[in-house]
């Protein structure tokens, strides 16, 4: 389903607002979404604040709108929205939107190359391709300028077919420069830094804004040459449309809402930020590369959705759950770990992981951690990982609070490997350890240390193992008579 | 909001002519968020048609704004 569709759907479900109201781009609509995330964040923790459509922006003209936090869902269950965009049941259980969401990615559909598009309703190029044409928001108070925040990046690796896809948020500097804040080691920025770059060259880019099934397959981390087009394909079953570019050969979404041709400029640096960064602290500036603007398509009445990034539970929150957990839980599978469910801390998934696991023999944890901090995702955002027993539901809290409460022994299952996370943005790393990235990473073994509960006690207590089957049928009937709710 | 915001450590670099009340080149965003370069005179007191402006702390720590300057642009600079 394009985005349309998918706000379609999210109306029928009682989870899209329309405000006719005019409101500023400049964070007025920030503010009225952010508020929206706190209240309904603790009224309604499985379904979440609504998404708010703002039909009319101060300053843009009729039908140039704003759909703030498409994604959020509840902060119990982030993937519930990627879970309606997909057709599943809303109130899938984590496990299930795992099983499905592995199950596509493995079955990739390749897109279809169609001539035309909605995307090509209005076609601007060189000097009126203006990105202050467009109402993109300012978001938090202090940020360095205004930014799209829930967009497709696509490069193209320059000797071979490879097309990449990623989200990176963009820094909107003047009409015709924008800032991408590529950070060294991930896949796009390499590819810019290492096959553009120090070749003298300058890369060609399109920043989509477009639907579901591409922002999720952006987010996706696959090996490098794989296509996430191809991924995309696979979530919706069916293959992404995409037409031919104005002014490169990466071909973009034919159903895009909004599309800015551009090219990253080599030996560029402009300083990016400060922005609200999804650690949930504002950060000063860096120095990014620039990509100036060639072009700029988009439908006749362009919607550009945002996330109020560092602030929960937004549209940022979900993809590490719905999308790093994909790829975690394929990459350990097919280097043979008995994983059951990969997943992220739900009240705050960009810094705390934690897997599920079968535990085949002692000092596996080990190797587990060892294996999860290896991946090019985990180390750039994950500082903590909690390892828990093959039953435990990684994205439960409370089962998994209660897991480290009760299973953690303070020294021997509290471990650090020294290594230098590529991303320093959390607030307890010192500006001298922001500067050098370098740092540690902490996991714990949550999981059930072997003991023989008779011999070496402690028996864990429940309702379950600790009354008689005889007891246990005496109470049952008595609590059906007294203990009904209602 | 106040109309112009420039950066501390633009500031920082250009003290010693600012603060001889020479004309500086700097990098201002505007009302739209738009970042701009201009010929500009800045100082501590307000300037006859001039404007406030907020600084925009950019340091690793992360950022904070105060209005303790002003700003009078005499022209766009092209880049």
């Amino acid at each position: 389903m394009d985005l349309r569709e998918f706000m379609e759907k999210l109306k029928e479900l009682g989870e899209l607002k329309e405000i006719d109201k005019e409101v500023h781009w400049r964070l007025e609509a920030a503010a009225i979404s952010t508020l929206a995330l706190r209240s309904y964040g603790v009224s309604d923790p499985d379904r979440g604040a609504p998404a708010i459509h703002f039909r009319k922006i101060k300053g843009y003209p009729d039908g140039y709108t704003l759909l703030a936090e498409p994604y959020a869902g509840g902060w119990k269950k982030p993937w519930r929205r990627f879970a309606i965009a997909f057709g599943l049941d809303p109130n899938i259980p984590f496990r299930e939107f795992l099983g499905w969401a592995l199950n596509r990615l493995q079955s990739p559909v390749k897109p279809l190359i169609v001539a035309g598009g909605e995307v090509k309703e209005e076609i601007r190029m060189g000097e009126e391709a203006n990105l202050f044409d467009y109402p993109w928001p300012y978001l938090h108070q202090g940020d360095g300028g205004r930014y799209a925040t829930l967009d497709i990046i696509a490069v193209k690796h320059p000797t071979t077919d490879w097309i990449n896809w990623s989200n990176y948020r963009v820094q909107m500097y003047d009409s015709h420069r924008c800032i991408l804040n590529f950070t060294p080691g991930q896949q796009t920025a390499d590819i810019f830094y290492r096959e553009y770059e120090a070749k003298g060259l300058n890369m060609p880019v399109n920043i989509s804004i477009a639907e579901p099934s591409l922002n999720a397959a952006a987010a996706f981390a696959p090996p490098p040459f794989v296509n996430e087009a191809d991924l995309a394909g696979g979530l919706r079953g069916a293959p992404v449309e995409l037409t031919k570019a104005e002014t490169n050969e990466i071909p973009v979404p034919a159903d895009a809402e909004h599309v800015i041709e551009a090219e990253v400029l080599k030996d560029v640096r402009l300083p990016e930020g400060p922005f609200g960064e999804f650690i949930g602290y504002i950060h000063g500036t860096h120095m990014r590369p620039v990509a100036r603007v060639l072009a700029i398509t988009h439908r006749s009445d362009p919607i550009i959705p945002y996330t109020v990034e560092g602030v929960k539970p937004n549209s940022s929150q979900p993809f590490p759950v719905a999308w790093f957990s994909p790829a975690l839980m394929a990459g350990m599978l097919m280097r043979g770990y008995p994983v059951t469910a990969a997943g992220f801390h739900p009240v705050f998934t960009w810094s705390n992981a934690v897997v599920a696991t079968k535990v085949p023999y002692p000092g596996y944890p080990r190797d587990v951690a060892d294996a999860y901090f290896a991946f090019p995702v985990v180390p750039g955002h994950i500082d903590t990982l909690t390892i828990v027993d093959e039953d435990v539901d990684p994205t439960d809290i409370e089962t998994v609070l209660e897991e480290l409460a009760l299973k953690v022994h303070p020294k021997r299952d509290v471990h650090r490997l020294p290594m230098g996370p590529r991303v320093t943005l959390n607030v307890y790393y010192t500006p001298e350890e922001r500067k050098r990235r370098v740092g540690t990473k902490t996991w714990f073994d949550a999981t059930s240390k072997r003991w023989d509960e008779k011999e070496m006690g402690p028996r864990r207590l429940n309702y379950e193992k600790i009354y008689s089957e005889e007891i246990k049928s005496k109470v049952d009937a008595l609590a059906d008579e007294y203990l009904k709710e209602g | 909001m106040v109309k112009y915001i420039v950066r501390s450590n633009e500031l920082e670099e250009k003290e010693e002519l600012i603060e001889e009340g020479e004309p500086v080149v700097i990098e201002v965003m505007d009302e739209n968020m738009m970042w701009k370069k201009v010929k500009a005179r800045l100082s501590k007191e307000p300037l006859e048609g001039g404007h406030e402006v907020s600084i925009l702390m950019d340091d690793a720590s992360g950022i904070q704004e105060k209005t303790s300057w002003y700003m009078k642009i005499l022209e766009e600079v092209n880049e």
